[in-house]
């Protein structure tokens, strides 16, 4: 593949799940190598998520409890950088259901579609599906997986499954970005199921990088899956406690104290239940991985690997109803909780209490976090 | 059960010094509710809240919490308030586990400063040291001890005994303990009152006979106290913790999250299935308790005290089986527990931020050197402290 201009930008559109994190985490963990092929990956932070989140007026957070706009300040910071002789890179999931119009205004300030490229990264979406129901549960959802699935897979689809797709429909997204820079600027690269190298060498030839550059870094980034017994936990407690929190509240006790500690502070047994897609929401995620594989192929579009990796049905079976929770995660979960209290012996000062709830402990053991696609009120 | 017991004499106090796991909290609290109607019966029960604690903390000297992390010393005043209303001419009932390990001279100090042996009564309750052993080790757990139970056994009944071994029998010695007394009071004002076991009335109707109630007046009472034994997963998943967390807290952050805010939840809120594992203790030793209990239940009877109940069974054998270390928890105790942690978290931000505004509100212009102004602190609350 022939790699963009120098001079240009390639906006990196996610999806969410294809390996988003790790390739950010790369990237600006090789800034400086970076700079010296000539590419340059603005800011100084792991993610773009804030400069995107300001440049398309998006709120974070619960829509209707707690979401917060981010200033646009930290777009135009970004824009600022992005005026750049060398090759540019901005990367962020959150470009993944900006509505058109807001596309098009970001385009421009990045110099318009003779100056952008876009490049989409997808998975069989018979994969996506349970990443994305547990990265819902870390944001308070309290919706068993085949209910998920059914809401995804509704006849008559609902306000959420039209977000989803919004998102997920691979190829109206694919080509809601070709519609705005041309099928010649878009590149739709496809991730083969379990290739981890596959993102960092598409990205290596598009911004003409040395082969590894990205590749061969070692980078911690810790984001497995939970397991069955895990995601139920989480679902039960989010079912039990969500009502009572604020967004910030909710990441700050649940979701960055509990469910990051476990995932990250335990290795689950070799026998503990993974999330099965039941074979009904198989055989939908197959006939719409086929539809989307044909559609990519179709599209005109550049295609980094086999569109035919799109149409992989997922591993079926049947979810056994989850009663008993490892007693290490339990722990760690419980003890990433207390760690985070913010108990104190006696009545703070002022400024003691700021800095208490400022403080966020653990930060620099925890290895980076994925952006959050589906924030919802639960 | 209608009492036989006679009466303390009007105006004398009646001391109860548990011992704990006896069923004294369900005894207190239903003193605490009764306490109007007491007072029509010439009977009271001191102070408003549902203990003694406090007031014998001060009055023992007896510091509570881990000895050297945060524990503290209770003001003097509580026990001086109890005094002044344990002077009373109708029946005084003070009740206090706390009372069950403070030394031969405290004792004295604590029956002389209430009026001295001719004004005081003793009573303590007794379970058999079988059924006391498993509570026990629970209670530990609630405190932060990380000890698995066959090993905290082991301590207890180490034949070269460690210090805490010693504070443990210094407590749970029933005849040592009851002599303890007598030898203040005298035989005949010391009370031992044996509870057998899964007997939830016996300790109300004692006190009922002790105190001159009628028969029913403390056990009829709506009891809401429940103190139900943690299942071994359950008690697992706390030792664990505690081993995960130890060294890490002062005895005030460990009582507000996980004492109250973990356990407490977990116990109250969710009920476990029939099948859940019961803690056990394992044969050897409960062939120790019931060898203990055979001795505390002939030494008793031989003290010449005053027995309520049938000495023998403080010489029941404990329910006794296989020990095992479970790796699972049930997710509804999982749930239940952290999402008490989860609440407490967030009533500890919400009083932070409380804090924060209203000082942001109240502070004086900010000097430039201060590095969080007021503004800026109004600023990052309307933010939701982001970045």
């Amino acid at each position: 593949m022939q790699p963009i201009d120098a001079g240009e930008v390639l906006l990196h559109v996610g999806l969410h799940k294809t390996g988003t994190t790790a390739l950010q985490v790369a990237l600006a963990d090789a800034r400086p190598e970076l700079a010296t092929h000539g590419v340059r990956y603005p800011g100084t932070g792991t993610f773009h998520h804030r400069a995107v989140l300001g440049g398309a007026d998006r709120k974070y957070g619960w829509q209707n409890n707690g979401a917060r706009a981010v200033p646009r300040k930290h777009w135009d910071e970004l824009v600022a950088e992005a005026r750049f002789d060398g090759r540019t890179i901005v990367s962020s999931e959150f470009l993944d259901d900006v509505d058109e119009a807001t596309a098009r205004r970001m385009i421009d300030d990045l110099g318009g579609p003779q100056r952008v490229r876009v490049a989409v990264t997808l998975r069989a979406i018979g994969a996506i599906l349970p990443s994305a129901w547990q990265q819902r549960l870390k944001a308070g959802y309290t919706n068993p997986y085949n209910q998920f699935l059914k809401m995804v897979f509704a006849e008559q689809p609902s306000g959420k499954a039209r977000r989803f797709w919004f998102r997920h429909d691979q190829v109206a997204q694919v080509q809601r970005w070709a519609g705005l820079v041309g099928i010649g600027r878009t590149y739709a690269v496809i991730i083969p199921a379990g290739d981890r190298r596959a993102i960092f060498n598409a990205f290596e030839s598009l911004l003409c990088l040395p082969d590894g550059l990205l590749a061969d870094r070692e980078i911690a980034i810790q984001n497995r899956s939970m397991t069955a017994q895990e995601a139920e936990f989480v679902r039960r407690l989010n079912k039990e406690v969500a009502d009572d929190l604020s967004w910030d509240e909710y990441t700050r006790t649940v979701r960055r104290g509990l469910v990051l500690n476990m995932v990250e502070q335990r290795q689950p047994g070799a026998g503990e239940q993974k999330i099965h897609t039941p074979a009904w929401a198989a055989d939908r995620a197959a006939d719409y991985g086929q539809r989307f594989a044909d559609g990519i192929a179709a599209s005109g579009v550049n295609v980094i690997g086999d569109p035919a990796e799109l149409a992989r049905r997922p591993a079926s079976g049947k979810n056994e109803k989850q009663e008993a929770l490892a007693m290490d995660a339990a722990v760690a979960a419980a003890a990433g909780l207390v760690r985070r209290s913010t108990a104190t012996e006696s009545q703070p000062s002022r400024s003691d209490a700021l800095k208490i709830l400022l403080r966020r402990p653990g930060r620099a053991r925890s290895a980076p976090q994925p952006a959050d696609p589906d924030v919802e009120q639960p | 059960m209608e009492s036989t017991i006679t009466p303390i004499g009007k105006g004398e106090v009646l001391l109860h010094v548990g011992l704990h796991k006896t069923g004294t909290t369900a005894l207190q609290v239903a003193l605490a509710d009764a306490r109007g109607a007491l007072e029509d019966h010439g009977v009271r029960y001191p102070g408003k809240g549902l203990y003694h604690h406090k007031a014998i903390l001060a009055g023992a000297d007896r510091p509570y919490g881990w000895r050297e992390n945060g524990a503290r010393i209770t003001p003097k005043k509580h026990w001086k308030k109890m005094l002044k209303e344990a002077d009373f001419e109708g029946r005084t009932i003070i009740s206090s586990e706390f009372l069950d390990d403070i030394s031969p001279e405290v004792c004295a100090r604590v029956v002389d400063d209430l009026g001295g042996r001719q004004r005081v009564s003793v009573v303590v309750t007794l379970r058999s040291i079988g059924a006391i052993l498993p509570s026990a080790w629970q209670q530990g757990l609630k405190a932060g001890v990380t000890t698995p139970y066959n090993s905290w056994l082991k301590v207890m009944f180490d034949e070269d005994p460690t210090p805490r071994a010693e504070r443990f029998w210094f407590r749970h010695d029933q005849v040592e303990q009851v002599k303890r007394w007598a030898d203040i009071v005298g035989a005949d004002r010391t009370y031992a009152v044996v509870i057998p076991d899964g007997d939830r009335t016996a300790i109300f109707t004692a006190f009922e006979g002790l105190l001159g109630l009628p028969g029913g007046f403390l056990a009829n009472r709506e009891q809401i106290i429940q103190n139900r034994s943690m299942t071994t997963p359950e008690a697992e998943f706390v030792r664990r913790l505690n081993k995960e967390l130890a060294g890490q807290m002062s005895w005030d952050e460990y009582t507000v999250m996980v004492r109250r805010a973990m356990i407490l939840n977990m116990v109250e809120k969710r009920r476990p299935a029939a099948d859940e594992p019961r803690i056990q203790t394992p044969q050897w030793a409960a062939d120790k308790a019931e060898e203990y209990g055979q001795r505390f239940a002939k030494g008793i009877a031989e003290l010449g005290v005053q027995v309520v109940g049938d000495p023998a069974d403080l010489a029941l054998r404990p329910r006794s089986g296989d020990l095992d270390r479970p790796d699972v928890v049930s997710i509804d105790a999982a749930v239940a527990g952290t999402a008490g942690l989860v609440l407490e978290a967030l009533t500890e931000r919400r009083a932070l931020e409380e804090k924060v505004k209203s000082a942001a509100a109240e502070a004086p212009a900010p000097t430039r050197r201060s590095r969080w102004t007021a503004r800026g602190a109004a600023r990052a609350l309307k933010r939701g402290f982001s970045k």
